[in-house]
């Protein structure tokens, strides 16, 4: 590919048919509707201050115009401007610019940069005699700029190298565009030290001019000029319009130029040319298409890969390194990640290099970056194995060599794990352990150290899946053997019950009690395991029997101690410990702790009273005489408290009965009479009263007088609202022969010992009972008239009939 | 509302679109891409302080001044089209554009550079009026292409860059009435593009479309271009190497200024035109002694009727003998209003090396332009009573 080429100056014979400025030759094919662009691109305007009819050698001194612009779609035009004096007519003020367009500017600069094109040798100012010019094949340089001329210019002038880079990027990034004041030689330098720097296709993206009488107008973003040019460089321009570097009179814009690529080129530099121009070429190969915001980027890159960074590497330069993994040669890669990882792990760090070398895995530099990470991982996995167990384990399967290379780390690894904090800790180090096959290293050690964390559910599912692996049986049986040596309070199972439900937990926990014939452990497992405690008794039961032969009465008590945690079984469950075993039974302490069940609320009353029935029968009376007294006192209870109409007095007589045939103690009696009292009392159902109460008292008279003589005493002293005794009489009264038996014998001795107030509370409501309590009264008003009021006393006169009728 | 017309990018807008640019010193506006000056320019969109639309106000015309969104109060106006800076005070003037025509070599920048240094000087005292750049950009242009070399280094102007060139604006202010004085002040926009611009329909198309909104045209016209002229001529001459016929560039000025106006054949163009014969003073000799091209004439603070009436007919005779009656044809049928002038901006011929020895002497330079003005009712014609 080779450039085409044109001619403009003022000239007689030109492809516009007149004289006067126009093209004077061009090359075939060159594209016609160019030619505006091309002539507005290459006016030349001398400074205001140049020499007006300048010699030969006032020429030579005049601003020297190196353009490039890119024109689009692949398309550039070179020129070099020269101002030439008069024209074939003699007036002054012609030039002379000889353009050079490239239709793939990047195979017509080949290697070059157009910069380079500075006062190149076929740059011509003489005019063509023939309308056609031949195409331009190469540009012959001229050694004024390259790169080692350009680091010996910026050597003498390092204070605005940083700045001009910066401020060059910052054109292509923002446009704002770059002015610099100095002579045309220098700007061309400062415009070389600038887009050498650049990634090729950036540096080409830069469009520049060496020199322009109005910055104003020009299309470029680095644009050079003098200093009598029509730039007014006012503070504003200064500040925020144009990156101004005037190095005539000093006046500079101010840049940021702490960027790494700014400073980076800056100090490349000064050290050596090829640093700065091997840039472009690892940002071809890495990066082809950076843009300008992201060169900073790519400058670090390159800095990683020769080792000179001088800032620290942040999470985006990894993310750029990883998008672009897979064209870095495995000696670059290794240059970087001896730079990224070499230190200390930075955690800010960690999450984009596991990113790169999870992409990295899929390259041709997979190798190269497992070796380089696997230590690394290594040290996490002991280090920091919380924050990044999962993502260690995510990418350490895929990798033999990973797990090869870590192995020296493992004893650090079970240091770690004997000693983390917290169950997430724990875990992590599980998964990154797993991952690195450092748990099977030394399982048991693994294991043990699971004992303050084996309650947290991540832990629980780490061993789980451990215990499926090869060697995961061992861990497992070491944190059985560990969950067998810890206190029972230390360590609730039930907190870990759905651990223990697992097979291989089951497996190991039976081969740990087998192994150490410890059965007491196994029934606190099965206690956990089994719905139903009884069913957990039975396993630990028949695992006694298995190990002991045969079960004793202490086996049992023992068992039923953990199974029931120390408290007494349900009776339901004591029931049918009692169907199984029913020549253990007496021989237990279990036993004992039964009568204490028959008074739970909890028992149904059917199974307390089979219960109770169960004890009866029991041969071996001796621990349990002392129980049964109150079993007939539960049942009254039990009855009493139901709401069947029927049944207090059926439960009456059964209790009454049972303490006939008894011995029955004092207190046993005691209990009974406070039952029958209350019942007495109780007015939930005046109906049962009436029908039973005559029933009870014809049978039981003695034990009634005895209870009624109680439950009279409960209502004296008691605060029972005096309407409720009034009703009671009422229903004694009503109760026929037996009522009037219980009132004439139990009523008319009490009722002297009522103190006046409680009687005349009493008896006024029995008397407001009217004529249904006719014979209630009839005994109440014998008693109410032993006891005068205080008035009454005074006066000689009792207390007032409440029915209105005569004292 | 009577329309503006912007010198720069000759859009007509109306006052209530134009627009106000952000020049917050602080930089507390964002610069923004200016696409519409980089069209203008055909340039890449620079980064520019923003320019809006103020809100209308009561009061009719555009305001003087503009809050921006960031509370700057700004008072630079730029043209809504083209975002050109817009000349202080062109919006509340009157506007003449005076386009200088002629093909090349022809002598439009000297003619310029003259006629703008002699308004500002001898013109004023005579015409009560004062001439004055009404930018930075007018002001240092006409230093550095025009003065410097013509006034301070007697040298003639460099050639013309055949690309875009922006304006040469002045304010003319004029003192009217003796007793109570009031001003009149007239913005006057020249433009001087290089003679390759008229060479071509198409050229003049894309340069010079600013005549179709000219208030005057003033066609300058080499006699030594013409071979008639060259061959009577019996002094030795350095004749122009361009030989351009003028009824071409007239030609294809009409041409241009149909087009724009889409003005039919029928009807006569109103601009007034000066077709102005340059270098009279090389020509001098093919003129009777006696005749107005031998006198210059100066005008006491009004056009003198009677002797640019005799320079018109001395012309018009003289442009018949030289070109034949093509182009009184083509110009009496075309415009409406026109005038033959003779001038010379330099007084003399410079030299090969383009020196100009003995300084510029400018003949019968304002004549035209004095007579556009006449025409555009800014200056008063009188006859001379002798």
């Amino acid at each position: 590919m080779t450039f085409m080429q044109a001619y403009y100056t003022s000239c007689e014979i030109g492809h516009r048919g007149s004289k006067g400025f126009q093209f004077n030759a061009v090359t075939p094919g060159l594209d016609p509707r160019l030619f505006d662009q091309l002539e507005r691109l290459g006016v030349y305007v001398p400074p205001s201050s140049s020499v007006v009819q300048p010699s030969p050698e006032d020429l030579e001194r005049f601003p020297l115009v190196l353009l490039y612009q890119p024109l689009g779609g692949g398309r550039s035009v070179v020129a070099q401007s020269r101002y030439i004096g008069p024209d074939y007519s003699g007036r002054w003020g012609n030039y002379f610019t000889h353009y050079a367009i490239a239709d793939d500017t990047e195979r017509a600069l080949r290697d070059q940069l157009p910069i380079e094109l500075w006062k190149s040798p076929a740059w011509t100012t003489t005019e063509s005699k023939q309308l056609e010019l031949p195409r331009l094949d190469e540009f012959p340089l001229a050694g004024v700029i390259d790169a080692e001329a350009i680091r010996g210019f910026v050597r003498e002038r390092p204070e605005h190298v940083a700045e001009i880079v910066e401020a060059t990027r910052l054109a292509l990034k923002t446009g704002r565009r770059v002015v610099i004041v100095d002579e045309d030689e220098s700007i061309a330098k400062w415009i070389a030290a600038a887009t050498y720097a650049l990634p090729r296709h950036l540096a080409l993206a830069t469009s520049f001019t060496t020199y322009t009488k109005s910055p104003y107008e020009s299309n470029a973003m680095i644009i050079g000029t003098t200093r009598d040019s029509d730039f007014r460089a006012t503070q504003f321009e200064i500040d925020h319009q144009y990156s101004v570097f005037d190095f005539i009179q000093g006046r500079f814009s101010r840049i940021d130029a702490s960027s790494r690529f700014a400073r980076g080129v800056a100090t490349s530099w000064v050290q050596s040319a090829d640093r700065v121009a091997n840039f472009a070429a690892f940002a071809s190969l890495v990066d082809a298409d950076v843009d300008a915001a992201s060169v900073d980027q790519t400058w670090f890159g390159y800095a990683l890969t020769d080792g000179r960074i001088e800032d620290a590497v942040a999470p985006a330069d990894i993310s750029w390194l990883t998008g672009r993994v897979e064209r870095f040669s495995a000696d670059q890669l290794t240059s970087v990640l001896s730079s990224v990882i070499g230190g200390a792990p930075n955690h800010e760090l960690v999450e984009p290099l596991f990113q790169l070398y999870d992409r990295g895995r899929r390259t041709a530099v997979a190798k190269t970056i497992e070796r380089q990470m696997t230590s690394w991982l290594a040290q996490l996995a002991v280090g920091e194995a919380e924050r990044y167990g999962a993502r260690i384990a995510a990418l350490a399967p895929h990798s033999d060599s990973v797990r090869q290379g870590a192995a020296s780390y493992a004893p650090q690894w079970l240091e770690a794990i004997a000693s983390c904090s917290s169950a997430a800790c724990y875990a992590a180090l599980l998964q990154s352990g797993e991952a690195l096959d450092f748990v099977f290293v030394d399982p048991r050690r693994a294991g043990a150290a699971a004992e303050r964390w084996i309650t947290d559910n991540a832990v629980q599912g780490h061993i789980l899946r451990l215990a499926r692996k090869p060697g995961g049986a061992e861990l497992v049986n070491a944190v059985i053997e560990m969950l067998r040596a810890i206190p029972r309070a230390s360590l609730p199972l039930e907190s870990i019950a759905n651990f223990l439900r697992d097979d291989e937990v089951r497996k190991a926990t039976r081969l740990v009690a087998v192994e150490h014939e410890d059965v007491d452990f196994y029934t606190r497992v099965q206690t956990v395991l089994e719905r139903e405690p009884f069913a957990a008794f039975n396993t630990a039961i028949m695992a006694a029997r298995n190990l002991d032969g045969s079960v004793k009465p202490p086996r049992i008590d023992e068992i039923s101690l953990i199974v029931w945690r120390g408290m007494t079984p349900p009776a339901r469950d004591v029931l049918r410990i009692c169907e199984q075993y029913p020549s253990l039974l007496p021989a237990t302490q279990l036993l004992r702790r039964l009568p204490a069940l028959l008074f739970d609320a909890k028992t149904p009353p059917e199974d307390a009273e089979q219960l109770a029935e169960v004890l009866s029968r029991t041969e071996n009376r001796k621990p349990l005489d002392r129980a049964f007294y109150p079993v007939a006192v539960f049942k009254v209870r039990r009855a009493l408290l139901r709401n069947n109409p029927d049944e207090p007095f059926k439960a009456l007589d059964a209790g009454i009965r049972l303490l006939a045939e008894r011995d029955v103690d004092a207190n046993a009696t005691a209990w009974l009479a406070d039952a029958v009292s209350a019942h007495l009392l109780s007015l939930a159902d005046a109906r049962a009263h009436a029908k039973y109460l005559p029933q009870a008292i014809k049978a039981h008279h003695d034990l009634l007088d005895n209870y009624s003589r109680r439950a009279l005493e409960r209502l004296r002293t008691s605060s029972a609202p005096a309407a409720t005794a009034a009703k009671l009489f009422q229903i004694w009264a009503q109760s026929g022969e037996s009522g009037e038996w219980l009132l004439n014998t139990v009523l008319t001795g009490e009722l002297r010992t009522w103190r006046r107030k409680r009687l005349d509370e009493v008896g006024y409501e029995v008397a407001r009972a009217g004529k249904a309590a006719e014979e209630a009264w009839a005994l109440w008003r014998p008693a109410l008239a032993e006891k005068p009021s205080l008035l009454g006393r005074l006066f000689g006169r009792g207390r007032r009939d409440p029915r209105g009728g005569a004292r | 509302m009577a329309k503006l017309l912007c010198p720069y990018c000759f859009e007509r807008f109306g006052s209530e679109q134009m627009q106000f640019r952000c020049v917050n010193p602080t930089g507390g506006c964002p610069l923004v891409p200016d696409v519409e000056l980089g069209r203008f320019l055909s340039t890449s969109p620079q980064n520019l302080p923003r320019t809006f639309t103020p809100p209308r106000g009561f009061w009719p015309g555009v305001p003087r001044s503009a809050t921006c969104s960031c509370q700057y109060e700004t008072r630079l106006k730029v043209c809504p089209r083209c975002h050109n800076d817009w000349p202080t005070g062109l919006d509340s003037t009157e506007n003449l554009i005076i386009a200088v025509i002629g093909a090349k070599e022809v002598g439009k920048s000297h003619y310029i550079a003259v006629l703008i240094n002699a308004l500002t000087n001898d013109f004023g005292v005579r015409f009560r009026a004062s001439l004055n750049a009404v930018d930075d950009r007018t002001r240092n242009r006409y230093a550095a292409e025009f003065r410097k070399w013509l006034f301070e280094d007697r040298m003639t102007i460099p050639i013309t860059r055949a690309t875009r060139a922006y304006p040469l604006i002045y304010r003319l202010v004029f003192e009217e009435g003796s007793f109570y004085k009031t001003l009149r002040v007239v913005t006057l926009v020249f433009f001087d593009t290089a003679g390759e611009n008229f060479t071509t329909t198409d050229t003049l198309n894309a340069y010079n479309r600013y005549m179709a909104s000219a208030s005057g045209i003033l066609f300058l016209l080499d006699p030594l271009q013409i071979p008639a002229v060259q061959s009577r001529l019996t002094t030795g001459q350095r004749f122009p190497t361009e030989r351009t016929n003028p009824i071409d560039v007239v030609s294809r000025t009409d041409e241009v200024i149909r087009n724009v106006q889409a003005l039919p054949l029928h009807k006569k163009i109103r601009i007034p035109v000066a077709l102005t014969f340059s270098k009279l003073d090389a020509v001098r000799e093919l003129f009777p002694r006696g005749s107005v091209a031998h006198r210059d004439c100066v005008h006491p603070g009004y056009l003198d009727l009677s002797d640019q009436e005799q320079m018109n007919a001395t012309m018009r005779s003289y442009v018949t003998q030289w070109v034949g009656s093509g182009l009184e044809q083509l110009v009496s049928q075309r415009f409406a209003e026109y005038a033959y002038f003779g001038i010379s901006a330099l007084g003399s011929a410079p030299e090969v090396s383009g020196s100009i020895a003995g300084g510029v002497a400018p003949f019968r330079i304002e004549d035209p332009f004095l007579w556009l003005l006449y025409r555009l009712r800014v200056i008063d014609g009188k006859r001379r009573t002798v």
